[in-house]
Order: C-alpha cells, then sequence, then structure tokens
C-alpha cells in the first residue's frame, strides 16, 4: 500500500479563478439585464360614470379642461399649471369634498393631464376623475 | 543595458483583484434595483409626484404609444376581448382590480376609452402605474 504524506503537499496548490469567474459574469450580466432602477408609483384613477348613467357624478363637480399648449381652465377661468394647486386649495375650503373632473382635449399627451391630476391631489383634492 | 526577457515560468495575471470587482458589481445591481418584471412593449410610464407604493394586481393592461392594448402579453384588439378576459376573472369571484401601464406619449382620451370600458366590466379598483420625477 502506499500512502501520501501528511502535512507537506509537495506545492503550493492555487485553485483555478477562470471558472468562478465565468460563472460570477454570466452572474454579473443577468443583473445588469434585468434590474431597473426606475421607481414605480400608482396612482388610483377614479373611473368616470359615462353620460346618461345614473345619477351622474359630473354634478356638483368642478371642471379642469386642459388643452393643448398647457393651457388649462379650473371652473371656466384660465390657469396657469403652477396656480392650480393653490386654486384648487381655495376651492375645497369653499366646498368641501368637491369631485375635480379633469378632460382634456383629444390627442394631448397623458404626462400633461397626469401633471394637472398632481397638481390637484397636491391641492388636496381626493375625488379626481377623467373624462373625455 | 540588459533586458530581463524571461520572466518567472507561471506569470500568470492575478484575477483576486477582478473577482472582488465583480462581485461588488453583482452585489450593487442585487441591493440596488429591482428585478423588472417582464413586459409587453417597452412603456414609458408616465412621471408623477404620486407616491401610492405600486401594490400587487390580478391584471395589467398595457397601454401603448399608439393607443394598442396588451393584457398578459398578448395583444387585445377589440373590446369583447377585453371584456371576456375580465369577466373571466369576474367568474371566479370578486372583479379584478386592475393596473393600467400606459406610455405617457399615449392620447389621453384612449386611456379614458379604456377606463370606460373597463368600468361597464363592472370593475371599481383601477391604478395608473407611474413614475417617480427625477
Amino acid at each position: 500500500m502506499w500512502f501520501e504524506k501528511v502535512g507537506s503537499p509537495s506545492r503550493r496548490q492555487w485553485l483555478s479563478l477562470t471558472s468562478l469567474i465565468d460563472v460570477v459574469f454570466l452572474l454579473l450580466i443577468f443583473f445588469m439585464l434585468t434590474t431597473s432602477f426606475s421607481q414605480q408609483r400608482m396612482m388610483a384613477l377614479n373611473i368616470p360614470a359615462q353620460k346618461g348613467e345614473g345619477v351622474s357624478s359630473w354634478q356638483g363637480g368642478s371642471l379642469v379642461r386642459v388643452h393643448a399648449g398647457g393651457r388649462i381652465d379650473l371652473n371656466g377661468r384660465a390657469a396657469h399649471l403652477s396656480e392650480v394647486a393653490e386654486r384648487t386649495r381655495q376651492s375645497l375650503i369653499k366646498m368641501p369634498q368637491t369631485r375635480f373632473i379633469v378632460r382634456p382635449d383629444a390627442g394631448l399627451p397623458l404626462q400633461e393631464v397626469i401633471q394637472v391630476m398632481d397638481q390637484l391631489r397636491a391641492g388636496g383634492a381626493d375625488q379626481v376623475s377623467l373624462v373625455r | 543595458m540588459e533586458f530581463n526577457y524571461h520572466r518567472s515560468k507561471h506569470s500568470e495575471l492575478d484575477m483576486t483583484p477582478l473577482v472582488s470587482v465583480i462581485f461588488l458589481l453583482i452585489i450593487f445591481f442585487l441591493v440596488a434595483g429591482t428585478v423588472r418584471s417582464p413586459s409587453f412593449w417597452e412603456i414609458e410610464h408616465p412621471g408623477s409626484s404620486s407616491d401610492a407604493r405600486v401594490a400587487k394586481k390580478n391584471l395589467s393592461i398595457f397601454l401603448d404609444q399608439q393607443g394598442k392594448r396588451a393584457v398578459a402579453q398578448r395583444e387585445v384588439r377589440n373590446r369583447y376581448q377585453l371584456r371576456y378576459l375580465i369577466d373571466e376573472y369576474s367568474q371566479k369571484g370578486e372583479p379584478p382590480s386592475i393596473e393600467i401601464h400606459a406610455d405617457h406619449r399615449v392620447d389621453s382620451h384612449e386611456l379614458v376609452k379604456l377606463l370606460e370600458e373597463v368600468r361597464s366590466s363592472g370593475v371599481k379598483k383601477i391604478e395608473l402605474i407611474t413614475e417617480v420625477n427625477p
């Protein structure tokens, strides 16, 4: 029988790192491709009642019209985007629980409508509907 | 002059620092990011200051830049298909909660049309997915 001598290995044995690096590179590429750094949030959408459908939720609401070119009409009066929050706050003081009905022009990109809805919420409105 | 032509016999590149850096990168991607759920189209969500965290929903509807719709990795071409998908959920019990992934460039009337159709199917809870403004 032949035994190897214990305790004194002949040479220094290096662990081969090549296969480890292969695996680690694969992991790196996987995580680079699947990771997204976007932070998603959500916004509740009140579903509008269609015209002529039961008790209209349009009644007593404030109409916010959003036109192309960033023009906004708040209850028929022109307002700049930066004034919307303040005007909303004022009208909520007069009439709490006001429903705000946002009605964008056809062809208006969603982003511009969301900006207006953001401002309404910033002014304290919690009932915001979107209609056409 | 004398040059050292013959280096040591086993001149291998030392891989240890490379491995360390790559491990750091992996840990960075693991910790800093979230794994993206597969989506039917590449959709750029609208930016918003809304801060409600995304909760799991039964059904995701995708609305792309041209107003095309997709549910569950398939394009939905008409309102009856959408209705059928929602009714399928409703038969199991509650009407489904729905999240809408709409592109920020889509015509907002397309979103309203979609909302009206979803409403007529009896759905009460709809959330629009937005992105935190930079």
